[in-house]
Formats: structure tokens, C-alpha cells, sequence
């Protein structure tokens, strides 16, 4: 029988070495892929409900909605709002919160404080019709995650 | 004849699985950007539809406080308007009032 000597030849130890670099590569990039999915997953979960509460409130006259019902026409109109039911706004829903309203009125902005909780915020823009002075406004709805 | 060894063709379905989970993610931070932008557009198309008069200068300056640094045009009776060029993916909206004939198209 040949006896090669070393158990570990030279060649047998290049390639050793060239798959253990290998799977070190791929541990790292799957881990880094896996690490990028995660932030984008926990950053479109606030983008989503941030955009749906939002098209909440201005589609809607009940619970979260700040939308005007038109009681002769029996019906919501969409993205005409009550600025009074601003004022009075809250929502806190796990760990989702509202931090601040801004209406910005042609002329006179206005900024309705809700919450003083820090937080990763977005900041989602809708374009309403305020009921009271049939005025246009940009709604600003800050939107949090503890 | 090409001829791909059993060590080349793993190192190949390798590379190509992590190309797709990198697209995967890119796909997943576009989500619903989208969705928002179409919102958005709806938003000024109704508001502009519950006026009972509204002019062209009126119509083009609420497209552009809405949609501040974005890529976008907006087309009033067959005119066209673009601001800050066009480019990236179009979003479009379009709607009939008052005499008007409105597309708007944003790009993200």
C-alpha cells in the first residue's frame, strides 16, 4: 500500500480551506440578506399601517375616521373632514401610536400635538377638504413605532 | 460542448438563489410605495371634483404641494405638464369634472 505520509496533503488542505471559505461567504451573506429582509419587513409593517390608518381617517366617519356624513345623502364623503374631530384624535394600537396631526392650510399651518412617546415615525400626506371653511389642506399624520 | 461539473453547477444555483433573495428585498422596501402615491393622486382628483369651481393655476399648484420633489406630470385637456423630468416607475390616475379632462401620473 502507498503511504502518502501527511493525512492532510497539501491539496487536500487547499480545498479545505477553499469550502471553508466558502461557507464562511455564504453564512455572511445569508445572514446580511437575512438582516436587510427583517428591517424592510419591520419598516413596510410601519409604512402599511401608517398608509391604511391614514386612508382610514379620511375615508371613514366612525371610530378612527375623521371623514364628514352627510346625513341627507345617508353617506360618507370621502376626504371631506371635520377639522373638530381632529382636535380630539388619538390612536394607540400596540406598539403604533399617532405622535402629531399638521394640516397645512394655505396661509395657516397648523400642528396638533397628540403624543409625547419617542419613536421611529413616518410621516404619511393626504389631501382633504376642510368641511368647515371648504378650504384645501395637506393632512400630515406622524405616524410612530415604539 | 459545454460541460458544467457537479461542483459548477452548485456554485452557480448559489450565486443565482442569492441574486433572488437580494431582489426579494429590494422588492419588499418598494412595497407600498405605490399604493400611496395612487392614494394620494385619488385624494387630489376627489377633493377637486367636491369644488364647485376651480381653475387650471389651481389645479397645477395643488399637484405640486402634494408632490414636492417628485418626478411628475400632470395633463389638463390634452396639455401637459411635467415637473423635475420624468423617470422611474409611473403611477397614474386620471378623472372627468367640471370640464376637465385630468391625468396625472407620479413617478417613484
Amino acid at each position: 500500500m502507498r503511504n502518502n505520509g501527511f493525512v492532510f496533503s497539501m491539496d487536500l488542505m487547499l480545498a479545505g480551506m477553499i469550502a471553508f471559505a466558502g461557507i464562511l461567504f455564504i453564512l455572511y451573506f445569508s445572514s446580511h440578506s437575512v438582516n436587510e429582509s427583517m428591517n424592510a419587513f419591520n419598516e413596510s409593517s410601519l409604512e402599511k399601517q401608517g398608509i391604511y390608518l391614514a386612508d382610514l381617517m379620511v375615508k371613514t366617519s366612525q371610530g378612527n375616521g375623521v371623514a364628514f356624513f352627510d346625513e341627507e345623502k345617508k353617506r360618507v364623503e370621502e376626504n371631506l373632514v371635520l377639522e373638530e374631530k381632529l382636535e380630539g384624535f388619538g390612536f394607540k394600537k400596540g406598539k403604533y401610536f399617532v405622535k402629531s396631526i399638521r394640516l397645512m392650510k394655505e396661509n395657516s399651518p397648523k400642528e396638533i400635538a397628540l403624543s409625547d412617546e419617542e419613536g421611529n415615525c413616518i410621516f404619511i400626506k393626504r389631501f382633504v377638504l376642510l368641511k368647515e371653511s371648504m378650504q384645501k389642506a395637506v393632512l400630515g399624520v406622524e405616524f410612530c413605532e415604539k | 460542448m459545454l460541460y458544467y461539473s457537479l461542483e459548477a453547477l452548485i456554485a452557480l444555483l448559489l450565486v443565482v438563489s442569492l441574486v433572488l433573495m437580494q431582489q426579494q428585498s429590494s422588492f419588499d422596501k418598494k412595497g407600498f410605495s405605490s399604493i400611496y402615491l395612487f392614494q394620494q393622486e385619488n385624494d387630489l382628483l376627489k377633493v377637486w371634483g367636491l369644488l364647485e369651481s376651480i381653475d387650471e393655476k389651481e389645479l397645477v399648484n395643488d399637484f405640486n404641494k402634494m408632490f414636492a420633489e417628485r418626478n411628475k406630470s400632470i395633463s389638463i385637456n390634452g396639455r401637459a405638464f411635467s415637473f423635475e423630468g420624468v423617470g422611474g416607475k409611473p403611477v397614474k390616475s386620471n378623472a372627468s369634472f367640471n370640464g376637465f379632462e385630468i391625468e396625472l401620473i407620479v413617478y417613484h
